[in-house]
């Protein structure tokens, strides 16, 4: 379903630019079109709505055929660029309607095993006013982090693919959707 | 002894109170952003609670939450405590803010949900697995919410 074009072909230059990404390691890549449209997929997909203390939004469940080919696609090379030792990825489909919003956290939980987040665009009806992944940079102090400061802004335009690490600074949000719809597969990489 | 319910409530009519004008900026946004200032607790909010929850309570912190639109406070923000305590939220906010909620949750399962009210105040005692926090409020909102926020814990 998926294959990777012309972006992927220099890995040392995309294995730079991940160690030097600030605030902290992250690619993204335009264009990266599924052979089969992900929305035809989707489908017989239902998404029901969650909320919680850090997030609102339309989710789908786990979504297993379809990580089983992102993962098989894209684990072996993010493995070579990121030096991370992926092999799988888990997935799910998300709608961010008007109002929805997934406030700052890192993903990183201990025992969870995820080494790498991505989060990947789909094409919409209705393109949304807001939704950016939004990368924040943490002024660490001994193991507590004393400040928190916006970084990087990744627009959720089509086709997009942004990958980024996970661990205790990785800290990240999707801004409030104010306008129109934003659909988006995201989800982990393991070992 | 496991104690599996304990009060929380909303009283519509909460004592008046005046906040102050100057708050400090809190912004690790991997816990909150809002404006807070300490103050002294109000006595009409003390007997409120006592009353209510027929215990004899003292305070031991009060401080006033303002939140803009786009602000917050997450659940892990607000530590566990072992002194089964009681929360009062005084909504002193000029006008209805939708969506903006207090929760409180134990292991996660929120049990308790006070809704924007401007002059009612909710009534919680907590149990050690309690955690409140305050619902993100949206940057459609056009006004902010200002809570006053009274911990207590019994005489003695």
């Amino acid at each position: 379903m998926w294959s990777l074009g012309e972006a992927w072909r220099d890995e040392a230059a995309l294995a730079a630019a991940w160690q030097g990404a600030q605030p902290f390691p992250y690619l993204v890549f335009d264009e990266v079109v599924p052979a089969v449209p992900v929305l035809e997929v989707l489908d017989d997909e239902g998404v029901a709505r969650q909320e919680g203390d850090i997030f609102a939004f339309e989710a789908s469940g786990n979504l297993a055929e379809l990580g089983a080919a992102f993962g098989s696609t894209f684990a072996p090379v993010l493995a070579r660029i990121t030096g991370k030792p992926v092999t799988r990825a888990e997935l799910r489909a998300y709608a961010y309607r008007v109002g929805h919003y997934l406030l700052p956290h890192s993903d990183h939980q201990e025992g969870q095993g995820r080494l790498l987040a991505f989060a990947y665009y789909l094409p919409t009806p209705e393109p949304p006013c807001g939704g950016e992944l939004e990368l924040f940079r943490c002024t660490v102090e001994g193991a507590e982090i004393t400040a928190t400061d916006s970084a990087v802004l990744i627009a959720p335009r089509p086709h997009r693919l942004a990958v980024f690490d996970v661990s205790d600074v990785s800290l990240h949000q999707v801004r409030e959707v104010l306008g129109g719809l934003r659909l988006s597969l995201a989800g982990w990489f393991y070992p | 002894m496991i104690q599996l319910s304990r009060l929380a409530v909303i009283v519509p009519e909460a004592p008046a109170f005046e906040a102050p004008t100057q708050l400090a900026r809190y912004a690790l946004l991997d816990r909150g952003r809002y404006a807070y200032a300490e103050v002294l607790a109000p006595a009409a909010v003390t007997a409120l609670a006592s009353e209510v929850t027929s215990r004899a309570l003292r305070p031991i912190s009060a401080r006033v939450l303002r939140l803009e639109p786009g602000d917050y406070v997450l659940a892990h923000h607000d530590p566990l405590h072992e002194d089964h305590r009681v929360d009062v939220i005084v909504d002193l906010s000029p006008a209805v803010v939708d969506g903006a909620e207090v929760r409180y949750q134990r292991r996660g399962a929120t049990f308790f949900r006070f809704p924007s009210q401007p002059g009612a105040a909710a009534i919680v005692e907590r149990d050690p697995a309690t955690r409140g926090h305050h619902t993100y409020v949206s940057q459609l909102r056009t006004s902010a919410v200002v809570r006053l926020v009274v911990q207590l814990v019994e005489v003695g």
